[in-house]
């Protein structure tokens, strides 16, 4: 007579999981199918359908994650640097026609340190046919006590390379195919892409204002938070070099010199427009003296850098221009209330239009056409102390003419001025 | 190699599990821990490759003190076990406290100090105590002679390495010599506890982040968080802790199943306590064990009267505090604990088998209980993650009502409507640092009545404790949480596995001040 079947002791266990790991198995493939189709971060290179996925949602808080892949799928000739400002003021550099070769790529990430800067343009010049490199240069990225953002990594630059397999980090990757931003993005790539914030990537990307927030509060805000910036804590000072970090940020702005000299590519340095109550800000938290010895330092880098590469057979151009001047487009009158201004998003952001005259200017000035907006420094067109003393002249024109706007600094910086008074101090 | 990675999840761990069992099954024992030994070393050298020579180093030197001492009658050769303890706190100390002792030299002596970048290699606290522990036992004569192969593992295995728990040797190596063979019950409860802790861990701890965070870090850039801020930040970051380190045990646990190795309960509803002597009952229990049985005891613990017992037990707390990380605000937190077990101890000893005792058992007597011990718990996470004393002192500052309040719109709108005056609560020294939304209000109370009300893992999985860690029955309402091993439990835990796949390398969206 044959055994009767014993059911094994441990089959509920073993169907438990079976069915655990099928159910997770579908999961998983459906979340990645879904997040490549869609690709709403642009790090996969799929090819855009009409009504599919050809609309991606603004995902500007993940540039730094984002960017290094994105950059491969380019082909970019021609890339911005810089950190919000470049972000935003060549927001939409794809598709303008200033004499930049094409294709061109904005590669600017918000808050970014000379730092980050110096190495995701050392990895875009490692994967890209880079003809020009626009540089914006801003006066807290090279302070060496401002830190990179906790999630710029240098091994996603090394990673993220065509000549890698498999060309990305692969926490990046994981994040991309199964995370819950690549979802959530993913959905509203493809369901969501009529909705009035994705009209247009560059009206999307576009700094938000808070509908609830006056103009005038919406720059006192900007004004005030800059101060920690300018003098981060804990060490609120202003210097180019930090031991304790092995941080030389003139070292990283030389390096960036260096790289586009040694594979020909042009170099445009600029330093970019702010307000006139930005310059105000400046003076009043005690940044000022650093903010010209900054000009004075990368101005002096960026001669010497010529001069080295002046008696090659062909040398790249390296200009490098100051946009930071008093004119009618930096002392726009900022009202109590009202629409946003023509040039500012705020004190220190100057709007695509802005961002597309200083382009202009730049590529398409000569020698006899002078600039109406901004001063080339290098090659010397100027004087470095007489162009700063008019810098410093139309400061003092601003707060004759601006008086109200003036103490409006003022009442923004209130604590931050005592702080950085008393860090000064110390 | 974390285990809430996707290359642990998806690459490591089922490579290391199917190579394991086949190598098991195939070649015996002994083959397979030479190769869990291996596996063990990957893991531990995949962020920093060169660490594994101090292991190594490490595990050599205090083989062979172990040996060394081995040979002697039980208690006799005390300069072997001196020199063998001193060198590992040197190791310890080298790797964990040079930068915090250079920075107190900074800020007495005024002078500028650059100490060398050090690398803490990864586990170091745990596997320095592991091996503390055994050439402790071996001086006591309470070690076996173990094989080197043995010893590596016991200290090593990759799922207690990076975050414990921290492993006696009896634990372990009778774990490894068994010839247990693979079990579907094992890896099936083995599965569902690593879910629950990979859950803990990014869904819960992850999340509550981000409102303990920007509080704590505002503190310490002298912000002075008012009411609402300081509260909501505390109660965020005991949560977030109690989750995040009981999440990793439990995956350590799990993944130790999957090994068919059963590894000490770390954790059991600490906040669940009712005194603070019961918390360091539930709290990081194999820590406790630790200090308790090679600090405290070696110390004279409560054997040489009252005032040497609370010595003992301030020192063994203090450095206890100490363990948990290079900065003062560490030695303080242990201390605080020091104090209130000292002041427990006292009233226990007051109370005993007075009226009160029985009172404060029962009803809200034990509700008061609780409330206090929390309040205590709660007070001192406040030190334990401030990243200075100053930083801790405005959040007190702030939970006690000195900062006044400051309210959000919404919420001014709401007091408007009531006709409430916002100045009666006092002008607040800061803005809000936090938005509390009724989704963030739900995120922190919500934790925290998880962490004091729900059953915790092992009573979920119905998982018994190797160690001696308190077992409490499972709540009559949470019966039908009880796991089983059935299809629709499989569904739930791969639902809940799906969801915490896909927060496990959340991007964190970069939030760049107002836009």
């Amino acid at each position: 007579m044959p055994p009767a079947s014993v059911p094994s002791p441990d089959r509920a266990e073993r169907r438990f999981i079976g069915g655990f790991f099928i159910f997770l198995s579908l999961g998983l493939i459906a979340i990645a199918s879904l997040n490549i189709v869609a690709d709403p971060f642009r790090v996969f290179g799929t090819p855009r359908w009409m009504g599919v996925n050809d609309r991606t949602p603004d995902t500007i808080g993940f540039d730094r994650v984002a960017k290094p892949y994105q950059l491969l799928h380019q082909d970019a000739r021609s890339l911005v640097f810089g950190s919000s400002t470049a972000h935003n003021g060549f927001l939409a550099l794809e598709s303008w026609d200033m004499g930049l070769p094409k294709p061109a790529y904005n590669y600017a990430l918000l808050g970014a340190s000379a730092h980050e800067i110096r190495l995701s343009l050392e990895q875009a010049l490692r994967e890209s046919p880079v003809e020009v490199v626009v540089l914006v240069a801003d006066f807290f990225a090279y302070n060496a006590y401002y830190a990179d953002n906790e999630r710029f990594l240098a091994k996603r630059l090394d990673a993220a390379s065509r000549r890698r397999w498999p060309g990305y980090m692969l926490e990046d990757l994981g994040t991309f195919m199964l995370g819950i931003d690549g979802i959530k993005y993913s959905w509203r790539t493809l369901f969501d892409s009529h909705a009035a914030n994705l009209a247009s990537p560059s009206a999307s990307n576009a700094p938000k204002i808070a509908s609830n927030v006056p103009i005038r509060v919406h720059f006192q805000n900007c004004e005030r938070s800059y101060p920690s910036r300018w003098f981060p804590p804990p060490a609120r000072r202003y210097d180019f070099v930090d031991a304790s970090r092995h941080r030389d940020t003139l070292e990283d702005f030389k390096a960036m010199l260096r790289a586009c000299s040694e594979q020909g590519v042009q170099l445009y340095i600029i330093i970019p427009p702010i307000h006139a109550r930005f310059n105000e800000a400046l003076v009043a938290s005690g940044a000022w003296p650093n903010y010209e010895g900054w000009k004075r330092a990368i101005v002096s880098c960026a001669d010497a850098q010529l001069g080295r590469i002046a008696a090659e057979k062909h040398p790249p151009r390296l200009e490098l221009w100051d946009f930071s001047l008093f004119n009618q487009r930096t002392c726009e009158s900022v009202p109590v209330s009202g629409a946003p201004l023509r040039w500012w998003h705020d004190s220190a952001h100057f709007t695509p239009e802005f961002g597309q005259s200083i382009l202009a200017e730049v590529m398409q000035s000569t020698p006899r056409k002078r600039s109406q907006l901004g001063v080339r420094l290098v090659p010397t067109s100027v004087e470095l102390d007489t162009h700063l003393a008019e810098v410093r002249s139309g400061l003092e024109k601003f707060r004759a003419i601006a008086p109200d706007e003036v103490l409006d600094v003022h009442d923004a910086l209130g604590i931050a001025t005592v702080t950085a008074q008393r860090s000064a101090s110390r | 190699m974390l285990f809430n990675s996707h290359i642990f999840i998806f690459f490591f761990l089922p490579v290391a599990f199917m190579s394991y069992w086949w190598i098991k099954t195939a070649g015996g024992s002994l083959p397979a821990r030479r190769w869990a030994l291996f596996i063990t070393f990957v893991f531990f050298a995949w962020w920093h490759p060169p660490d594994l020579l101090v292991l190594i180093g490490s595990l050599v030197a205090n083989y062979f003190v172990g040996r060394r001492l081995l040979n002697y009658p039980p208690r006799q050769a005390y300069g072997t076990l001196f020199i063998g303890v001193a060198a590992n706190l040197a190791v310890l100390g080298y790797f964990k406290y040079t930068r915090l002792v250079v920075a107190t030299a900074q800020w007495l002596s005024g002078g500028e100090f650059i100490p060398g970048d050090i690398i803490l290699p990864l586990g170091i606290s745990f596997f320095t105590f592991q091996q503390i522990a055994y050439i402790i036992d071996c001086y006591r004569g309470e070690a076996s002679r173990y094989a080197f192969l043995d010893y590596c593992l016991f200290v090593t295995f990759f799922p207690h390495l990076n975050a414990g728990p921290i492993i006696h040797h009896r634990e372990l190596m009778e774990e490894f010599t068994s010839g247990r063979r693979l079990s579907a019950s094992m890896v099936a409860m083995g599965l569902t506890i690593f879910v629950i802790g990979l859950a803990k861990k990014v869904l819960l701890a992850d999340t509550l982040a981000t409102f303990a965070s920007p509080v704590f870090r505002a503190a310490q850039h002298d912000v002075e968080p008012t009411l609402i801020d300081a509260w909501m930040g505390s109660l965020a970051y005991a949560s977030q802790l109690y989750f995040d380190f009981s999440g990793y045990s439990d995956m350590a646990i799990g993944v130790g199943l999957l090994f068919g190795v059963h590894l000490p309960i770390n954790f059991a509803s600490p906040y669940k306590s009712t005194s603070i002597t019961e918390f360091w009952r539930r709290w990081h229990i194999t820590l406790s064990r630790f200090l308790r049985n090679y600090l405290y005891i070696p110390l004279g613990g409560n054997r040489i009267g009252s005032i040497r017992t609370s010595a003992n037990l301030l020192v063994t707390m203090l450095l206890g505090g100490l363990w948990h990380g290079a900065n003062w605000t560490f030695l303080a937190w242990g201390g605080l604990h020091g104090l209130f077990l000292l002041v427990h101890h006292r009233f226990t000893d007051t109370v005993k088998g007075r009226q009160p005792e029985a009172w404060l058992k029962r009803g809200v007597g034990r509700i008061l209980c609780w409330l206090l011990t929390f309040a205590c718990v709660l007070f001192s996470w406040v030190l334990f993650r401030a990243d200075s004393f100053g930083a801790a002192l405005r959040i007190w500052k702030g939970m006690a009502g000195f900062n006044g309040v400051a309210f959000t719109p919404r919420y001014l709108a709401l007091l408007d409507q009531f006709r409430i005056d916002p100045a009666i609560f006092g002008h607040p020294a800061s803005p809000p640092i936090l938005n509390p939304t009724s989704s963030a209000l739900a995120w922190v109370f919500g934790s925290v009545a998880l962490a004091v009300f729900a059953p915790n893992s092992q009573q979920i999985v119905g998982f018994s404790p190797t160690n001696q860690a308190p077992q409490d029955p499972m709540p009559g309402w949470a019966r039908w949480l009880r796991w089983q091993p059935t299809l629709l439990w499989a569904l739930a835990f791969s639902l809940l596995g799906l969801i915490a796949l896909a927060h496990v390398t959340q991007l964190s969206e970069f939030l760049y001040f107002q836009f």
